[in-house]
């Protein structure tokens, strides 16, 4: 009977064993938050923080914000599952800082090229009140700087265009009283984060250094501590993020200082611009010691295009004087005067990403030969950041960053370093088998304005915070597993 | 007159290099997928059977074994593979699930000469390697494996011969043929929002051999040598489709592919012993040359900007078994067996791949054999494995935690006349 029993106990097992197959079970440890309060969290930033992407405000971008994206890590460990954004309407276009709409990436001529996805953006955005679904825990403005977010009536419309933000119009609770920071507080946040600074230099940057300013230092440290000590009136944890180098970012690195590539003007076009303009500048300005502004083009390498620098000797006089003879006394001072401050760009400048659609084209009210935009006709300062506004740039970067760094270890707050993240972005990272970079619209992380981020980039940023938060309180928030976010959509 | 320069700078985008890394995980044939089912019998007993020979699955185990069978025979026999396992992520904690349809290893041999003459001729067909693992759509390394599917069939014609009454010596020349096909998804996200992908499908074949000696020093105890040679797997007339955005077809255009994936061989020594007529304790030590699976190069016949040859790297080590089994016969008709196998994995700890999650396991077998008249047995078995690789990948930095159960019952009919 004995030999039986094993016999039929071996028979059983193979029998039960064929038919009941299990799934092995993760031993994932539960995660914590120690000692976090997490019931009521606070986002105060820019675009960035308000899921701005595409070069516009809209309704999937505001899905993958990074606060909305750290509210559900939160979620997981006990923090609120409410997190409220001031939405635009899901089907809307969206709307950029210029009324634009989103950008979506088209075929033009048989090329990818972002294009605008409609005429004009969904002004209706700016124009409808969401205050009521408020208040929002995504106090995210675009274009806030920090010196602004403690603007009382920073939306208020009777400012006058230019003088107001209609982003914050729209979801302020009193535009003509509130302020980013009064509308954040008035929520007693338990928890806060702060990501605030970006534009106090982008948007001197933006317009290629040549309107609006760079916030001054002791202002901006202001704002900061400001900022802080009014969240920290209830929020006793929070998170602040520092700024990026603008060299992270690909509006400013896809075009590069030699943007005429090669064989892009044609060899007998090369030919007569050195011989009737290139060459003739280079002679006067060479007699006045400013040869190195202008080189003639080459046929064989690529060319870098010709721009205003503001910050050189204006030799309008000199040249007119100089091309006289040659020119005829109007035209001499007709060149004079384009040119006195003329210089090709070397690799110390960064073209702007938006200047690509200028270089090439023609100058309006210009006459021929020396009316096209870059190659004939030096680019306005607005289209290209030169090598001193870049280090206007980054040396006040550099002092934010200090400022916001001293802040966050003064108020005992989580510090996310978004500056070198971006500057690892730009190397390439490697993240779940799928390689990442700061290049445009193939690299994955910039969305199609080149500044702000994609999907992926968000949740890959959302992790920085995470990871910073983790260090700071002892908690376990676990990371956002990125690997099924999206780059650029591709037609 | 600038018309040139004008058109070049509108199309901001015109140089773009869609720089992927383009990964493809072609191999699944580590430790954990060279099966080690060419016997039900043998599959109860850990695997083991070198020094051992029962019935014409001793072709495959030591082809000079297969000489000191007491009959000529046939046998045949399946062992479905069933597996389910996970990956949890180290970072996130998110846990995906592989849902693996049942792949069907199977083997026929069979036996045929004079028994008590020197020479005997055989046949064996069966599956050396195979695989089909299935990710769910949310898994973290998707961009490295969304299925591979793995099919192989070895035939063996094999020339076995009684040197001595003690001694025997056997050659198999193989012939491998198998089809490999594998999915990833691209890091290109397409209009419908979902990835773009790519499926890689190629038959490859190989020839080797199998050869073995035999020594039985007395009728308690017997040893034995065998050497399986590597198989250089060659694809032939392999392809690979492409499912991406409209605007890039062109840099991913349908094509064919080659590669080269070499496969191990095998040496091992086994020994057999029966300190009664009931009772057979076998135990045979494996070792698998992995090296040369280091890098291996998919090369594209179409490669553009984006599509370069894609470069593998795997630096495999040698793989080590050691397998004990069991058999006690409990009345003329019953046999029950037991074993156990420990394989040390192939793969390194910086180096571990979602397409081979293979780790080091000591995996536990049972069997049952049943002789209703003399000439006829049939065998059942039993063997699970259980899979727990804390994954760490330095190239791809896929990091976490593979679990897999694999369940695998075999049923097979052996005539010995």
């Amino acid at each position: 009977m004995k030999i039986y029993n094993i016999l039929h106990g071996i028979f059983a097992v193979i029998i039960i064993g064929s038919f009941c197959s299990c799934r092995p079970t993760a031993d994932v440890p539960a995660p914590s938050k120690a000692s976090l309060d997490l019931s009521k969290y606070v986002a105060i930033g820019n675009s960035i923080t308000s899921g701005f992407a595409d070069a516009a405000l809209y309704y999937a971008g505001q899905q993958v914000s990074y606060p909305n994206l750290l509210a559900q890590q939160f979620a997981k460990v006990g923090g609120s599952a409410t997190f409220v954004q001031p939405l635009v309407p899901e089907n809307s276009v969206g709307i950029g800082t210029s009324g634009n709409s989103k950008l979506v990436l088209g075929v033009v001529n048989g090329q990818l090229t972002p294009v605008p996805a409609a005429a004009t953006g969904d002004l209706s955005i700016f124009t409808t009140s969401v205050a009521s679904q408020g208040p929002f825990n995504n106090m995210g403005v675009p274009g806030a700087k920090a010196i602004t977010t403690i603007f009382p009536g920073y939306g208020n419309p009777a400012n006058g265009a230019g003088n107001y933000n209609p982003f914050f119009t729209r979801m302020a609770t009193n535009p003509a009283t509130a302020s980013v920071l009064s509308d954040a507080a008035a929520q007693k946040p338990t928890f806060f984060s702060m990501f605030i600074g970006n534009n106090d230099v982008l948007a001197y940057a933006l317009a290629g250094g040549a309107s609006d300013s760079i916030s001054s230092l002791s202002l901006f440290q202001y704002s900061i501590g400001i900022i802080i000590q009014t969240m920290m009136s209830t929020a006793k944890q929070g998170a602040v993020a520092n700024i990026p180098d603008i060299t992270s970012l690909p509006y400013f690195t896809t075009i590069p200082y030699t943007p005429l590539a090669t064989g892009a003007i044609g060899a007998d076009t090369i030919t007569q611009l050195n011989t009737n303009l290139y060459g003739p500048l280079k002679q006067a300005l060479t007699a006045f010691g400013a040869g190195d502004r202008i080189n003639l083009l080459s046929a064989t390498a690529a060319n870098p295009v010709l721009i205003k620098d503001v910050s050189l000797t204006n030799l309008s006089a000199q040249l007119t004087i100089a091309l006289t003879p040659a020119l005829g006394a109007a035209n001499a001072a007709a060149f004079g005067q384009v040119f006195g401050q003329a210089r090709q760009t070397t690799a110390d400048d960064y073209i702007l990403l938006t200047t690509s659609s200028v270089i090439g084209t023609n100058v309006p009210n210009v006459p021929s030969p020396i009316n096209v935009y870059g190659i004939s006709y030096p680019l306005d300062d607005q289209y290209v950041l030169t090598k001193t506004e870049a280090g206007n740039i980054q040396t006040a970067t550099t002092g934010f960053n200090s400022i916001l760094k001293n802040a966050a270890s003064t108020a005992g707050l989580a510090y996310v370093d978004v500056n070198a993240f971006l500057a690892s972005a730009k190397t390439g990272i490697m993240y779940d088998g799928r390689s990442i970079n700061a290049t445009f619209v193939t690299g994955g992380a910039f969305s199609l304005d080149g500044i702000h981020l994609t999907p992926l980039g968000n949740a890959l940023l959302s992790n920085q915070f995470i990871m910073a938060i983790n260090k700071q309180y002892g908690s376990t928030i676990p990371l956002i597993d990125a690997s099924n976010y999206n780059g650029v959509v591709f037609p | 007159m600038y018309l040139n320069s004008i058109t070049h700078k509108k199309s901001l985008v015109k140089k773009i290099i869609i720089s992927i890394l383009f990964f493809f995980p072609i191999i699944v044939f580590a430790q954990g997928y060279q099966l080690n089912l060419q016997s039900v019998r043998q599959t109860g007993m850990g695997g083991t059977g070198d020094a051992d020979p029962q019935d014409a699955s001793a072709l495959f185990f030591n082809p000079g074994s297969a000489a000191f069978l007491k009959t000529n025979s046939v046998t045949g026999g399946i062992l479905p593979v069933i597996s389910k396992g996970v990956f949890a992520d180290a970072s996130s904690g998110h846990v995906s699930n592989s849902d693996n349809p049942t792949v069907t290893p199977f083997y026929v041999g069979a036996i045929f000469g004079n028994p008590s003459g020197r020479i005997r001729y055989g046949v064996d067909v069966y599956t050396p390697y195979g695989s089909v693992m299935q990710w769910g759509n949310d898994f973290t390394g998707h961009f490295q494996i969304t299925k591979i599917s793995l099919e192989s069939v070895a035939v063996q014609p094999t020339i076995t011969f009684k040197v001595t009454n003690n001694f025997g010596i056997g050659a198999g020349f193989v012939y491998g043929y198998g089809h490999i096909d594998l999915r990833q998804d691209l890091p290109l996200t397409m209009s419908n929002g979902s990835f773009a992908n790519a499926e890689v499908k190629t038959p490859a074949n190989s020839f080797g051999f199998n050869v073995g000696a035999y020594y039985k020093f007395s009728d308690q105890f017997a040893a034995a040598l065998t050497y399986r040679s590597a198989l250089k797997m060659k694809s032939s007339g392999g392809k690979v489709d492409f499912t991406v955005p409209a605007s890039l077809s062109g840099e991913f255009v349908d094509q064919k592919i080659n590669a080269k994936l070499p496969l191990p061989d095998n040496l091992s020594l086994g020994f057999s012993y029966n300190p009664t007529n009931r009772l057979t304790i076998n135990l045979d030590g494996v070792t698998a040359n992995w090296k040369p699976y280091d890098t291996i190069t998919i090369h594209y016949s179409q490669p553009s900007a984006a599509l370069t040859d894609t470069k593998l790297i795997r630096k495999y080590m040698r793989a080590y078994s050691l397998k004990l089994g069991a058999e006690y016969k409990f009345t003329p008709q019953f046999n029950g067996r037991i074993g156990f196998v420990y394989d040390k994995s192939p793969i390194p700890n910086d180096l571990v791949n979602p397409d081979v999650p293979d780790a080091n396991r000591l995996s536990p077998s049972i069997g049952i054999g049943y002789n209703p008249c003399s000439k006829l047995r049939i065998d059942a078995s039993f063997l699970y494995e259980h899979i727990k690789r804390k994954g760490e990948n330095r190239l791809t930095d896929i990091n976490g935690e593979y679990l897999f159960n694999l369940y695998i019952p075999g049923l097979s009919i052996t005539y010995n006349f």
